[in-house]
This record gives C-alpha cells, structure tokens and sequence, in this order.
C-alpha cells in the first residue's frame, strides 16, 4: 500500500470505487460492485466508494474511516454526496461514511440499520459480498432521487493560482521609476504605498480539487463529510 | 544630486516591500483565524445538536427506566449547565474555552452512563424510538469528534502561523492572540456505545 502521509497509513485516492485491499471479494464481485457502483455514479452522480482493509493498524475506526473519506475526496464539492463504507477484516469492525449532502435521506439511523440489519448477519458468515451487495443497494434506495446526473460542462479545472500580484508589483515599480525620471512630486508615495498593499492581497485563490474522471475509474470531487453514518462491530 | 535620487529610491523600493510583506502577512493571518472562526461554529453546531437530542432521550428512558432518575436527571443538569455558559468571545479567552470544554466534558459522561445504565433494560432494545435516538446520539458524538480534530487542526494552523518568525512580527503588531486547543478526552474519540 502506497502511505498517504507519516499519520495516515492507508492507501491515497485509488482509481477505483471497490477496494478490496483486505482480499474479502472474489475478482468477479468486485467488478459486479464497481459496475453497480459506477452505474449509479452515471445516473445520478452520487459516489459510493467501498474499501476492505485487513485491520484498522491501531486507528480508530471512526477516525480513520473520516480521514480516508477526506483524502480520497468522495462525492462531488457543494453536493457532498459521497458515501463510504470501510471494512477492516480483522479488528471484525466496519463503518459507513456519509456525506453532508446524503445526511437528511441517509440519517444515522438509516445508516444503523443498513450496518445491523443488512450487513452484520451476513459478515457474521463471513459471506462479505452479500453483505457489501445489500448494503448498496439500500443505500441506493435510500437515496433515491436526491441528486441528478451532473452535465460534463461542471467539470471545471482546478484553478490554478494567479500571478497578477507579482506582475501588478513589476508595473507598479515601472510606474514609480516613471514618475520619478519625470520629475513627479514625492506626495504620489503613500498612495503608490497603499495600491501596492493592495495589489498582494490579490491572486491567492489556490486551486479546487484535483480529480477527474480517469477512463471510468473512480475520481473524487471534494464533497464534504461531517462524521454522519454508522459504525461499529460485526 | 543624482546620488541622493538613488539613495531615495532604493529606500522607497525597500519600504515598499516591506509594506507589501506586512499587509500580506496580516491578511494570510486574517484568513487563517477566519478558518478557525469557521471551525469554531461547526462546533457550536454539533455540540447544539447533540443538546437537542437529550430532551427526547431523556423522556424516552425515563417512561422506561423511571427509576435510574439519578442517572438521568445528572444529564438534565450538565445539559443546562452548559446552556448557561455564556459564549460570548469564548474564542479569545482561553479560561472561558476551558469552562466551556469541561462543562460539555461533563455532559459526555453523564449520557455514557446514562447508556451504560440503560443497557439493563431489555424493554428499550425493543424500542425503535429509543433506538433511533441511541444511532442519532452516537453519530452525532462522532460528528463532535470529527468537528474538534478540524478545529484543532485550523487552529494549529494558524498559531503557527501567528509564531513563526518574522510573521511574529507582524501577528504582535497587529494584536493577533493564540487560539486554545481542544484535549483529547478519555474515552472521547469513541461515541458511548451500547453493544445488545
């Protein structure tokens, strides 16, 4: 696994939306999900993402479960409508994320319910697909029409940071040189001054988000979590 | 002649930069604490949410478990307790930030060991009302958690900021103070659980 960073021992943004690091699905019912996973996205641009993991490597389940959803950054920014869920075979514990914007169709409770009722008594069996399967499809219906595909026009590129700071200080230099082979009178300074302060302040919107589609696979668009779902043992 | 114009103009051209690094200094400090500003009323949110649930789950247990009033009332108190903390510009004193952090502390493990207490029950297991409030309140401990890691986070941030020489410099000048840190509570990265 490629380390995000020192403090986050788990894998950066994968290319795709099943993530069967832990080895609980066979190669036929990780593409049977990513399908459904990537059908779903299609019509209605919600991101559902599913990582398996062998053990929590001593985080906390809520912790990190939070972390990897930021860092892999899943839904879309200003619709927050990213879904995670993380299964950490071992420790026997598993979490679902959701996403701000998802929070009112998939409340707490919902989210409890689909871990108890759908996804414990078929992890307890050790039949991880059966349970990952049902899940995502009540969380599907659960959603249900909250949100519609986005146009390809949304997808904007991240902005890239300004550089009319350093050019505006480059011609306000040029002006004061002006000024001042000219003969120009001192009284010009505080003012020049204050648009030169001015002028720093400005070009510093950095970037948006990186992601993109990357020939079908998964990519994340910055949607936001804020620790809603469910999370717990099996 | 022309020695003294070159003399004022590198002056000029050294005060200007000066100036330029002073006012961007300033504002990158500016965003910073509105960062953490932001932080600070997802907190708020969070810790109003979770006060919001507690008439509901306390009414619950009590139709249920009418005689574990010790226990529920101790709630009651520490939900009313920090009601009553006045957050006027908590974020600038860091005695009244440490009240507000205690008095919400204290209202934490008064609900564990309401939850604790009610495990006892087997009536509110079968309760869906009870239920549901229990996965609100779990989720919404969690979105506390969530919620005090970015505070943390931006404030870190910006104490940083605010400390690192030169912009020290700057941050003295202009009367930008430090931000208080939430501690890390026992038991408090885990949302009370009752396992049935």
């Amino acid at each position: 696994m490629l380390p995000l960073s020192a403090e986050l021992k788990f894998p950066a943004q994968p290319a795709a939306r099943v993530n069967d690091y832990g080895g609980l699905l066979s190669r036929q019912e990780e593409a049977y999900l990513e399908r459904k996973l990537a059908a779903w996205e299609e019509a209605t641009s919600n991101q559902l993402v599913i990582a398996t993991f062998e053990s929590l490597q001593g985080e906390a389940l809520n912790d990190i479960s939070i972390r990897i959803a930021e860092a892999w950054q899943i839904g879309h920014a200003g619709r927050d409508n990213g879904v995670l869920i993380t299964v950490f075979l071992r420790d026997r514990k598993m979490r679902i994320d959701v996403g701000y914007g998802l929070e009112g169709v998939i409340p707490d409770a919902v989210a409890n319910d689909i871990r108890l009722n759908l996804i414990n008594p078929h992890f307890r069996a050790g039949n991880y697909f059966e349970g990952l399967n049902l899940a995502a499809d009540a969380i599907v219906a659960a959603v249900g029409g909250e949100y519609q595909a986005l146009r390809q026009s949304k997808r904007v590129p991240a902005q890239r940071r300004g550089r009319g700071g350093g050019l505006g200080f480059i011609f306000m230099l040029i002006f004061f040189f002006l000024l001042f082979s000219r003969g120009g009178r001192g009284g010009g300074l505080l003012p020049a001054l204050f648009f030169l302060s001015l002028g720093s302040g400005m070009g510093r919107h950095s970037g948006g988000f990186g992601g993109g589609f990357r020939g079908g696979g998964f990519g994340g668009f910055g949607g936001g979590f804020g620790g809603g779902g469910s999370g717990g043992g099996w | 002649m022309k020695k003294s114009w070159i003399i004022l103009i590198v002056v000029v051209i050294v005060l200007l930069l000066f100036g330029r690094w002073f006012v961007s200094t300033r504002n990158s400090f500016v965003v910073k604490d509105e960062a953490v500003k932001t932080a600070w009323s997802q907190v708020e949110n969070v810790y109003q949410r979770r006060a919001d649930l507690i008439p509901n789950l306390v009414e619950t247990v009590k139709g249920v478990a009418g005689f574990e009033r010790e226990t529920y009332t101790a709630v009651t108190e520490a939900r009313s307790r920090v009601n009553n903390i006045n957050m006027e510009g908590v974020l600038d004193d860091p005695g009244k930030f440490q009240q507000f952090q205690a008095a919400q502390g204290e209202l934490s493990s008064a609900l564990s060991r309401l939850m604790v207490v009610v495990e006892n029950y087997p009536q509110l297991r079968a309760n869906q009302n009870f239920l549901n409030l229990q996965a609100q309140l779990e989720g919404t401990e969690n979105r506390i958690a969530v919620e005090r890691r970015r505070f943390n986070e931006s404030a870190r941030a910006y104490n940083t900021a605010i400390r690192l020489f030169p912009g020290s410099i700057v941050a003295g000048m202009s009367g930008f103070g430090s931000r208080a840190y939430f501690e890390a509570q026992e038991g408090a990265e885990e949302a009370p659980r009752v396992q049935f």
